[in-house]
């Protein structure tokens, strides 16, 4: 990777098509799980990578690169996403099937919740996120749902670890008070 | 995140069953050839764009260099100017003069 990227430095054309390739699952992975609404998937890819190689001088090299890609990438995604509305609310009146149920199974049950449910737990979940703003939503997606560290989330934002743990608690708290209104909703 | 789920808390367990769902993994396709060149050509572009921009420094310092020399050489020929020159002609007339009195 470091002979290549020094080769991309170097104006190598082939070195810059190849570390492209190379980046590229890393970069539509990042892309897919912070993607705005109404933005096309290859135009935000496209749109990091002109980003990655334009200011290729800027990396230092004192992380590893691809940890100064994925940082590039979620913040790419984050100003685009700061400009999105924040869904004003969440009625029980509009989820799914699948998401009353889960919402039934939280309000009566307790431990994991069926496997079965774990779709509707997810659609259930990403519609609670779009209510948050972008910060807020990107820390509970990195914590929560693909389980990265308070360490891997300063590494990926740039945000201090202090400032990380506060989003995500802030960011639960508001998910919790939107939970209650559900729950309540459900006994009604 | 390292932190323990409580069983009995609706978020966590809400949070958990979400993150055990597994996406419908879509394939990563490549990026496609316009895309790809895209990219490609804004980089070639902010390189170009900054080899240019090296060269205008050198220029810059070189007009800077050529401005302090011709300070210098102005403020040299000033001084010259100003500093007073004895008239070696009329040193040498007073001279014969006092010779002729003589």
């Amino acid at each position: 990777m470091a002979a290549c990227l020094e080769r991309v430095r170097g104006g190598d054309e082939v070195a810059a098509r190849e570390l492209l390739v190379h980046l590229t699952p890393l970069v539509t992975k990042i892309v897919r799980s912070h993607l705005p609404r109404r933005t096309a998937e290859e135009d935000l890819i496209q749109a990091v990578f002109v980003k990655v190689f334009t200011k290729l001088d800027q990396y230092g090299g004192s992380a590893p690169f691809t940890h100064w890609v994925a940082r590039v990438a979620v913040n790419t995604c984050l100003n685009l996403l700061a400009h999105e509305r924040v869904r004003p609310e969440l009625r029980y009146a509009d989820l799914s099937e699948e998401e009353e149920a889960v919402v039934q199974n939280l309000a009566s049950g307790d431990g994991d919740l069926p496997s079965d449910q774990n779709s509707g737990a997810r659609e259930l979940v990403h519609k609670m996120l779009a209510m948050l703003n972008p910060e807020d939503r990107l820390a509970i997606t990195l914590l929560h749902l693909e389980g990265r560290s308070v360490e891997e989330v300063h590494q990926q934002t740039g945000w201090s670890r202090a400032l990380v743990k506060v989003r995500a608690f802030r960011a639960r708290q508001k998910m919790k008070r939107h939970l209650q209104q559900l729950l309540k909703e459900t006994t009604i | 995140m390292n932190r323990k789920i409580n069983p009995s808390d609706p978020l966590d367990r809400l949070l958990r069953g979400a993150a055990l769902a597994r996406e419908i993994d879509r394939p990563i396709a490549g990026l496609t050839w316009a895309a790809e060149n895209r990219v490609l050509g804004a980089w070639r572009t902010s390189r170009s764009v900054g080899i240019g921009e090296s060269w205008m420094g050198l220029f810059r310092a070189g007009v800077a260099l050529a401005g302090a020399t011709a300070l210098l050489t102005v403020l040299i020929t000033w001084h010259t100017d100003i500093t007073p020159v004895v008239d070696e002609v009329a040193a040498t007339d007073a001279a014969f003069n006092v010779v002729v009195m003589r």
